[in-house]
């Protein structure tokens, strides 16, 4: 698939309600503007095989790894990063899948809770907002979509299972279903203009009149009570601004009707939600978003691969035994050509400056564990693919040592995306950004 | 679908290698655990673990042992915590099945009920993101446009091709006081008729009654059950409900829904105030079929069969594992207990004990019942000396099994987490743990003997393999041998730290002294009082749990009273005051 993000390619394809709305304004300057960056972040569980994983060699000499071979042709937009330490999961309540997956994005303690994991004390969800989140409160307002959140069969929704966080307690589903994500992104009317502006002003003075009642709640519940609450206001305010340009449509994909419990369906639900990802960027709906592949502990076997024993059953057999090994290696290198599926979907769009969507987005795979069977937390497998126009000195493998916590690794995400932060999340580890330019 | 809360299904087998580098202390996590008493206050030592900063609100927030303790004061109400609580996926399904007579389950589309602890419903886990913000914009669109095109008449008082300023402000008077649960104010009718006259105005009557619909199901006042008590008759900082308020707590605990008409007429007439006005509703509301899936919901939920339909299993070694039966196996467990609960006694024993099951014909197969085929469910008995109630069917055995083999850990486990009210502190972090693998010629018994072995792993393995050894008469999908990997199944063991303790031979023997527990019925009790309230029991919730459980044992462990004593409690008749 191929994309063409111009003036006329849009109106072209989207000329229903409001369409001109729709227009990215990044994309409508002619010259001058930079395009925009972009954040993507692409989330697989239980840890890595490390040896198996990591490149050969150092810096911009080296040969990619088995498990990143499909990675190949994106080889010099790739930075590899080794020795990343989720330092603030040594203490906190939760276990240690527990603890990778809400640290992981927001760098600090979960909440206490009753959620009583393998290990650890019982948790509750994550303690503060992730790091997408932190860079949409600045540029979240851009777009039509302050962030997406795409799931691959995550199923579950407790605190192994989610990774993006508005706050404390504040857990943000993936969108599973692919054709109600289609809806909601690209779903297009057929209305005559009368009733359009009809629908448009009855959806305004609907969710004002939501907005007001929930305000009015607020004031009269609990101050526990108030927080929620409160948060369902904000969710009301996002809504709202979403109604400008609902109806316009952008060259979406197509999307096939698939059951979403069969796990033979893992493969083609993971690809049209990435399809759907990149159409969304493509299109300017939004500048962030995420894409979980099932959930932390994911037990899920992979038939088309041939391995009939769950992935995390897998993942805490011994280092000597190969056969389990190597059906490791064969789950992540499963990722790996789903990572590089995405990476191939963003290179083929190309932007109003002729570089790709790729080159301007920052695209971080990132994982709970760093191996399976100690449940580590360092060092964490991540790699992050894209330029992001420039900022990114890619085609490296980047070893720290000592090793770094990794909420310095989000303090840099942030300052690349242009959000101004010196720390996040816990504090004690934000100890300087690293050098990825 | 309905996708609830699924705990991931951890087992743990420590590596030798770690053994040896471990402080020998770490050994200790369980000693002193075993040995409670009928009153099942082994929970304390069980939640020594916990952080001690647990929030009130939450499951966990007291141990049994603190609430037994407590020499309780039961003369003036101690109501515990109520937390706001928003309308849950059936709870909307319902609510609008209620309000507007559609029956499409909207809230099937939500994304799930975000979860904290053993249930869905727990109140502060149940938050709106922007996700279910839109997803309820959507809903409320579709449903008021399929009101309005199909079911006008009787929701609105009037054609709408005649519609008036009159007919919408009656309207808005009876449609709004359905929708919130109570009689709107004044104010808040004015609000929705001035958002009837915007969307009507240069547009048509349709379409500012449609607004008013749309706006009602995305408000605060029906999304969330508000209650503020009646401050009228307050007791300190202790309120009574307002009989509006009482309607709605009795129709979502046994209906999932929104109260009927009689029960607003009862509050209409301040006839929900005493005890005996509350039980004889709640009486009504249980005979209703709307109370069966609204108390299948929590035996799916406190059985953990919400996972079964994702539940995975290796074709090679479970070849009868078909999607069909996958299928049937859920629809049996589910006509089993609404078998249990409206047709045979209610009663906690029967749930465990009876042989009496619901299949077709490939269910039939597996079980060894001759005679029934097809794929319409029927009642059988089955084998007395294989199957005894709940625990051995497929479901339960499938879903505590791994995808290659039974499992001695999840099956014990499970027996003293949801059974005994006992959840056991997990093993030491950062160990390699790795669960054994199938080795042909080794029983799974064998392969778990290790836990034995080892002080560090027997001090908590102790309190769940020998439960779960019990159950090795089934496999990874509950199917019944007496070989495992060319040994003979043994099933025997000695059930430790419960106020049944002793030697059993099988499953059967063994599910025969927890049916026979008093620590296993008042558990029951404090499950159903999670459930009911969406938190955890707290310190202030002594009287009531005390009234539940006493209640629950002098109906011989009848569930549908239990239901009943339920409402009779403090914690649901009385609420704190609301500080803002």
């Amino acid at each position: 698939m191929t994309w063409d993000i111009s003036r006329r390619g849009i109106l072209g394809a989207g000329a229903g309600l409001l369409a001109s709305s729709l227009l990215p304004r990044a994309l409508l300057a002619d010259g001058g503007t930079p395009v925009p960056k972009r954040l993507i972040i692409v989330f697989s569980a239980n840890g890595t095989i490390y040896d198996q994983w990591l490149p050969q060699g150092s810096g911009a000499s080296f040969t990619l790894s088995p498990i990143l071979a499909p990675l190949a042709p994106f080889k010099n937009r790739l930075l590899i990063l080794d020795g990343v330490n989720v330092q603030s999961a040594s203490s906190g309540p939760g276990d240690d899948h527990m603890k990778g997956m809400g640290h992981m994005l927001t760098g600090i303690e979960l909440l206490p809770g009753d959620t009583q994991g393998g290990a650890g004390t019982p948790a509750g969800f994550a303690g503060g907002m992730s790091i997408d989140q932190r860079i949409v409160a600045d540029i979240g307002g851009l777009t039509r979509f302050p962030s997406l959140e795409f799931g691959v069969m995550v199923q579950n929704s407790d605190v192994w299972s989610r990774m993006i966080y508005a706050g404390p307690n504040q857990p943000l589903p993936p969108m599973e279903d692919p054709v109600a994500a289609f809806s909601r992104l690209f779903a297009s009317s057929q209305m005559s203009s009368q009733a359009a502006a009809t629908l448009l002003k009855r959806r305004q003075s609907v969710l004002d009149f939501a907005q007001t009642s929930l305000g009015s709640l607020a004031s009269r519940v609990s101050a526990d009570d108030a927080v929620r609450v409160q948060q369902h206001q904000a969710s009301v305010a996002a809504i709202e601004k979403q109604l400008i340009g609902q109806s316009a449509s952008c060259m979406p994909p197509a999307v096939p009707t698939l059951s979403l419990t069969d796990i033979n369906n893992y493969p083609a639900i993971a690809k049209v939600q990435t399809d759907l990802l990149v159409a969304a960027l493509a299109c300017d709906q939004t500048r962030i978003a995420s894409l979980q592949f099932s959930h932390s502990v994911s037990d899920i076997p992979m038939p088309w691969l041939n391995i009939g024993t769950g992935h995390h059953t897998l993942s805490h057999t011994s280092d000597t035994d190969t056969v389990s090994q190597a059906s490791l290696v064969s789950i992540n290198t499963w990722y790996a050509t789903q990572f590089a599926y995405l990476l191939q979907g963003l290179d083929a769009v190309t932007e109003s400056d002729g570089t790709t969507l790729l080159d301007n987005c920052m695209v971080i795979w990132i994982n709970e564990l760093s191996k399976g069977n100690i449940h580590s937390h360092q060092p964490l497998p991540v790699i992050i693919a894209g330029k992001l126009g420039g900022a990114l000195n890619s085609g490296r493998v980047l070893s720290f040592s000592p090793q770094q916590p990794h909420n310095n690794l989000l303090v840099t995400v942030a300052n690349l995306m242009g959000t101004n932060i010196t720390t996040f999340g816990d504090p004690t580890f934000c100890t300087g950004p690293l050098s990825l330019a | 679908m309905k996708r609830a809360k699924q705990k991931p299904r951890i087992e743990h087998r420590i590596g030798l290698a770690a053994l040896l580098l471990l402080p020998i202390a770490i050994g200790a996590a369980c000693v002193g655990s075993i040995g409670a008493g009928a009153s099942g206050s082994i929970g304390a030592s069980a939640s020594s673990g916990q952080s001690p900063s647990v929030p009130a609100g939450l499951p966990g927030a007291a141990s049994d042992a603190a609430l037994d303790s407590e020499s309780a004061q039961c003369a003036t109400p101690s109501p515990g915590a109520a937390p706001l609580r928003r309308l849950t996926q059936s709870e909307y399904n319902n609510t609008v099945r209620d309000l507007l007579g559609d029956t499409t389950h909207p809230a099937d589309q939500f994304p799930p009920d975000q979860q904290i602890g053993d249930f869905t419903n727990t109140a502060v886990a149940l938050t709106v993101p922007p996700l279910l913000a839109q997803a309820y914009q959507s809903a409320a669109e579709q449903l008021a446009t399929t009101a309005l095109s199909t079911r006008a008449t009787p929701l609105v008082p009037c054609a709408l091709t005649a519609g008036t300023d009159a007919c919408a402000q009656s309207f808005i008077e009876t449609f709004g006081k359905q929708a919130y649960r109570r009689p709107l104010t004044t104010t808040e009718q004015g609000a929705l008729f001035a958002l009837y006259q915007a969307n009507s105005m240069g547009a048509t009557f349709s379409n500012g009654i449609q607004a008013v619909i749309e706006a009602v199901l995305q408000s605060g006042d029906f999304l969330y059950r508000v209650e503020f008590g009646d401050a009228s008759q307050a007791q300190g900082t202790v309120l009574p409900l307002t009989p509006y308020e009482m309607a709605s707590r009795i129709s979502y605990f046994l209906w999932d829904s929104m109260p009927d008409a009689v029960l607003f007429a009862a509050a209409d007439a301040n006839e929900l105030t005493t005890k005996e006005q509350i039980a004889t509703q709640a009486r009504r509301l249980l005979q209703s079929p709307n109370a069966q899936p609204a108390v299948q919901q929590f035996f799916q939920e406190w059985l953990t069969e919400n996972e079964l339909p994702t539940a995975s299993k290796d074709p090679t070694t479970y070849p009868a594992f078909t999607s069909t039966l996958h299928t049937s196996m859920q629809n049996e467990t589910t006509a089993f207990i609404n078998w249990v609960m409206w047709t045979s006694d209610h009663k906690l024993p029967t749930l465990l004990t009876s042989p009496v099951s619901f299949v077709n014909g490939e269910l039939a197969a597996v079980y060894g019942v001759s005679g029934v085929t097809g794929t319409t469910l029927q009642q059988v008995q089955l084998d007395p000396t294989q199957r005894s109630g709940i625990l051995t069917q497929l479901s339960m055995m499938t879903i505590l099994g791994k995808p290659d083999r039974s499992s001695p850990v999840l099956r014990g486990k499970f027996v003293r987490d949801e059974l005994l009210c006992e959840p056991i502190p997990p093993p030491p972090q950062s160990l390699v743990i790795t669960p054994p693998t199938v080795t042909p010629g080794v029983s799974t018994r064998e392969a778990f003997v290790m836990h034995e072995a080892v002080a560090l792993c027997k001090s908590c393995h102790a309190l769940m393999d020998p439960i779960g050894f019990g159950f090795e008469n089934y496999d990874g999908i509950g199917q019944f041998r007496t070989v495992d990997q060319g040994q003979p199944v043994d099933a025997t063991g000695t059930l430790t730290g419960t106020d049944v303790d002793g030697p059993f031979n099988n499953a059967i023997d063994l599910i025969k002294r927890l049916a026979g527990s008093q620590q296993v019925s008042d558990c029951f009790a404090t499950e159903w009082f999670r459930y009911a309230f969406g938190r955890g029991e707290s310190t202030d919730d002594t009287c009531s749990l005390q009234s539940l459980k006493g209640a629950f044992t002098s109906s011989q462990f009848d569930i549908q009273d239990l239901l009943v004593a339920v409402t009779q409690t403090d914690a649901f008749r009385y609420r704190p005051e609301v500080t803002p």
